[in-house]
């Protein structure tokens, strides 16, 4: 079927192609019923039309087999994450999650008044130094990027070893865009 | 155990925002059927809609301190697997990827192969269409949304959203045409 330009009247002068489609798959009702009826043009357009629908219905019909996502996704979401030790002595174990120092890297990079917004990582292995961390800033306009940088690392590591009790190793700044 | 029934979606976010795996896990287990049919419709591929779908729920629980109620969380959903799908399509290698054929209906054994045929015919056609427009037409004809909630799902506007869907389907009842 040649697919005229949908939106120019037919040269029979019927509807164009979207009014067709439209009475189909919207059902906007009928303006010209017994032109449509009566016309040959229109009656193949509107077979063809209907053809897609119903083929699209039966499709839409198909039963799935929807594999088992729960089983999948809880068991990843209960999978404990990354985590450092901080103590253990007799009577237990204190452990922080990694996403807990990102979160403390995090808030300490965004209360610079030069630090637009921040998101950090932390890197899987703690190397001899401590746990790796890398940033990515959006920084404000004005300040020297390299002081910025080493001013965000001293705190970050200030904040991180005062507060979680982790040691932290190479603190890689990424300033990748500007306010 | 007492099982509540008809607790509402935004219950279930509230409480999972606060942590709650079980709200959550109840959320998967109502929006996974629905989430892999689009994730199956827009891949075409059974192994890359299971991994779209598992992702996407994955996301949604590290998003959801982002997710504030403006839209339903069906809505939110869907954005979130359709924007997955079209990562994943676009890091395809430039190769055709066949589809799978899917599960068809019962029938004898003359009308299964009609059928089979016209339907695989329709997945291909589908799977032809520009990513975009598919992801239209899938949120229209398969997930049943209404145009202006896949306006919201696509964030584009409406006369757009309707321009692709019937674009997409004259490529098809043209693919379709050239089948029979």
């Amino acid at each position: 079927m040649a697919l005229d330009d949908e939106h120019t009247a037919a040269p029979c002068g019927g509807p164009d192609l979207r009014t067709l489609v439209g009475q189909v798959f919207d059902r906007v009702p009928i303006v010209d019923a017994e032109h449509q009826a009566r016309c040959p043009a229109c009656r193949q357009r509107l077979a063809a039309i209907h053809a897609l629908h119903a083929d699209m219905q039966a499709a839409a019909a198909q039963p799935l087999a929807t594999p088992d996502l729960v089983r999948r996704v809880m068991a990843e979401l209960r999978r404990p994450g990354p985590q450092a030790l901080l103590t253990t002595d007799r009577r237990g174990t204190t452990k922080v999650a990694h996403a807990v120092v990102a979160a403390i890297a995090r808030r300490a990079a965004m209360a610079h008044p030069a630090v637009a917004f921040a998101s950090v990582d932390v890197g899987e292995r703690a190397t001899e130094a401590g746990l790796p961390l890398s940033l990515r800033l959006v920084a404000a306009y004005g300040p020297t990027l390299p002081n910025l940088g080493a001013e965000i690392r001293a705190q970050i590591i200030r904040d991180v070893e005062a507060l979680a009790g982790v040691s932290v190793g190479d603190v890689t700044v990424l300033i990748d865009d500007l306010a | 155990m007492v099982v509540v029934l008809d607790v509402s979606d935004e219950v279930l976010v509230r409480a999972a925002q606060h942590g709650d795996l079980a709200a959550f896990e109840l959320l998967v287990r109502r929006h996974q059927e629905r989430i892999f049919r689009l994730t199956l419709r827009m891949t075409g591929s059974r192994a890359d809609a299971e991994d779209a779908a598992q992702e996407s729920f994955l996301q949604a629980w590290r998003s959801l301190r982002h997710f504030r109620g403006d839209s339903s969380f069906s809505t939110w959903m869907h954005r979130i697997a359709v924007n997955r799908c079209l990562t994943s399509i676009a890091a395809r290698p430039a190769q055709t990827v066949l589809p799978e054929t899917l599960p068809s209906a019962h029938g004898d054994p003359a009308s299964i192969t009609e059928s089979h045929g016209r339907m695989d015919a329709l997945q291909r056609g589908v799977q032809a269409l520009p990513a975009e427009a598919r992801a239209a037409l899938v949120l229209r004809e398969f997930q049943g949304l209404r145009y202006e909630e896949i306006a919201d799902v696509l964030g584009i506007s409406l006369p757009a959203v309707k321009g692709r869907i019937h674009r997409a389907r004259l490529q098809l009842i043209e693919a379709m045409s050239e089948w029979r």
